[in-house]
């Protein structure tokens, strides 16, 4: 048992309107487009497909469902939804969750992301014009992985820069060391004092106080 | 040990100075399109159509007349798995049996590349030209964007970048328009807004595609006359007759009737429902028409905004310089046509020189057969210039004039379908 947080989602065509994201993770509530431009519609009934979103923040396993008059809780024999040019319409639904993973969620967990998706998808069909993304609450579920995302390229450069600076102050320090005292060893600070109020010798322990920000 | 000191400063800062420079040095761009790479000059292709106007059934059909000769001097080839993707399409919709494809949806917005080929005077195959046409999902254009989304702005890019734009009119609603239904009155004049709106800003060569033609074949008594009701019906939206009107001057605008299916493949039922029929027979027509229009677009375009006056003494330069290797004035004649137009045409590679050269001398040659003397005096240039130039121009030049007869075909049987920039 690996259990997480994930969220129902879903992204589904409507009669009139195209491709729209049904419902969204209240998490992106504000860039919750993601899911409309990764989730591409796969094979009615076929496996599970995962797409990260967001860099690696999030990843979305879903599936792709073919949707019936039964889903609209109409009665007799399902008959399949169609748009104005009498094309099928299809939902892509299923979990998204922080972090990437290779493996999908338990298929029980993506059975009840539809069930809620679905609800969603009634409210969207009766109102297709001005209908807005629905949020989704996280819900606890069985889905093993979760990797943090990969450290963003801009934070790398920031700290390779920052060791870039580090040495520069270590190595100016030492020559500062070498040229001012002639060789000299000054007496070590108290283990208490701030650096930059009492140069010390690189050769002294480490002091205690807290680093400046 | 000051040496030592000063030293270890500078081999400090030095390395400070190459860290910072390697994380400030931008990273790769995203691999731009191919344009003109390996000297075949390659022309970008934007259908814009809102959702279920036909653009990926046009695609599809379209790829599947012209991946053969079919009684062409050529045809197009793509990489294998666009290939696999266009047929699969094409497949769903040919089998009686099986639904519909269902729409494109956002995620698989996508560029398709054909390479345009022929066979030269030795029997070799030559990729001559390349198009790249991107298929993407109606609601960039029409719908507005979602919050985070990025696509709506990508689809203005590529816009911007194209050499031409086709735009996809729904035939459907035409239909539901002709026959007084609300929806399809409403329906198109909000698929033409959003499409003049991006038109009115980038002056390429349009062409307007009329989809499901098929399902207006009883609103009048000919072809003819049935582009010409619709032609009417679609001036009464004032960015229509617009971009007819103030661009016919300087823009290629044309109207082309297609059918991806044929008339007797597939009707509306009581319902409006578009059916297939059980023993329906497919016969796509026109489709290939907006692609072979392309390229003539491209560089008649550029021939309505030359000044004439400094056309006609490029020609006459070049023919004078009947010593010069032929091959060699046409480039020659092409750069200096890109030079003039470069303010509006600032998107041409200067490697299609040697072509628009050449299809400045073919359009020159039309305009002037007329004219018998002229046209001696031109036809002798071409044929000697056909002499001496390589074989892959004038297997281009075959093309091309291919592409040019294929729209005039339709331009004399469909007086209407020319709307702006006459020649």
């Amino acid at each position: 048992m690996t259990a997480t947080d994930a969220w129902p989602a879903a992204v589904a065509a409507g009669r009139r309107r195209d491709y729209s994201t049904v419902l969204a993770p209240d998490v992106l509530a504000d860039g919750y487009g993601v899911l409309v431009e990764a989730l591409s519609p796969g094979p009615v009934g076929g496996p599970p497909r995962l797409r990260t979103l967001g860099g690696g923040r999030f990843t979305v396993a879903y599936v792709t469902h073919a949707l019936t008059t039964a889903d609209l809780g109409e009665p007799g024999a399902p008959r399949p939804l169609r748009d104005e040019q009498s094309r099928p319409l299809l939902m892509m639904c299923g979990l998204v969750r922080a972090g990437t993973t290779s493996t999908p969620p338990r298929e029980s967990d993506l059975d009840g992301a539809r069930r809620v998706a679905l609800a969603a998808y009634r409210h969207f069909l009766a109102g297709e014009e001005a209908f807005r993304a629905l949020p989704s609450r996280a819900v606890p579920v069985d889905w093993p992985g979760g990797v943090p995302a990969a450290t963003p390229a801009r934070d790398r450069r920031f700290g390779r820069a920052g060791v870039a600076a580090a040495l520069v102050v270590l190595v100016a320090l030492v020559g500062w060391f070498f040229l001012r005292s002639g060789g000299e060893t000054a007496p070590c600070a108290p283990a208490t004092a701030v650096v930059v109020a009492s140069p010390a010798p690189a050769t002294c322990p480490p002091t205690t106080g807290k680093p400046g920000r | 040990m000051d040496l030592i000191a000063l030293a270890l400063v500078a081999v400090a800062v030095m390395a400070v100075v190459v860290l910072v420079r390697r994380g400030r040095r931008p990273s790769k761009p995203a691999a731009a399109p191919p344009r003109g790479d390996d000297g075949v000059p390659t022309f970008r292709v934007v259908t814009l159509g809102p959702r279920g106007s036909g653009k990926t059934l046009l695609l599809a059909s379209m790829y599947h007349q012209m991946q053969t000769w079919g009684g062409r001097g050529y045809f197009l080839a793509a990489p294998r798995e666009q290939v696999a993707l266009l047929n699969h399409w094409f497949t769903e919709v040919e089998d009686p049996g099986r639904d519909w494809p269902a729409g494109t949806a956002t995620a698989d917005t996508r560029e398709f590349a054909f390479d345009v080929r022929t066979r030269g005077g030795s029997g070799g195959l030559h990729t001559v030209l390349k198009l790249v046409y991107l298929d993407y999902a109606g609601a960039l254009l029409t719908q507005p964007p979602e919050p985070g989304s990025t696509l709506w702005k990508d689809l203005d890019d590529r816009i911007e970048a194209a050499d031409a734009l086709v735009a996809v009119i729904d035939g459907h609603r035409v239909r539901q328009w002709i026959d007084g239904k609300r929806e399809g009155r409403m329906g198109l004049q909000h698929a033409l807004t959003a499409m003049i709106s991006r038109m009115l800003v980038v002056e390429k060569p349009v062409t307007f595609v009329i989809t499901k033609w098929d399902l207006l074949r009883d609103i009048d008594v000919d072809e003819d006359s049935r582009l010409r009701t619709v032609r009417k019906l679609l001036m009464s939206n004032q960015g229509f007759r617009d971009l007819v009107q103030e661009h016919s001057g300087r823009r290629v605008v044309r109207l082309v009737p297609v059918s991806a299916v044929g008339p007797a493949f597939a009707e509306l039922d009581e319902s409006g429902a578009m059916t297939k029929l059980p023993d329906g027979l497919l016969e796509p027509t026109n489709v290939d028409v907006p692609i072979a229009a392309v390229v003539p677009d491209v560089f008649e375009q550029i021939m309505l905004r030359l000044d004439q006056a400094k056309l006609a003494a490029e020609f006459d330069r070049l023919r004078r310089q009947t010593r010069r290797p032929p091959g060699e004035a046409f480039a020659d004649l092409g750069a200096t046509l890109i030079r003039s137009t470069n303010r509006v045409i600032g998107a041409l590679n200067p490697i299609y020189s040697s072509l628009v050269g050449l299809a400045a001398a073919d359009l020159i040659r039309r305009q002037e057969q007329t004219a018998a003397a002229h046209e001696a005096n031109v036809s002798r240039l071409l044929d000697d210039a056909e002499s001496h130039i390589e074989e892959f121009q004038l297997a281009q030049r075959k093309v091309i004039r291919e592409f040019r007869s294929r729209v005039d075909v339709l331009e004399g049987r469909l007086s209407s379908s020319r709307l702006g920039g006459t020649p």
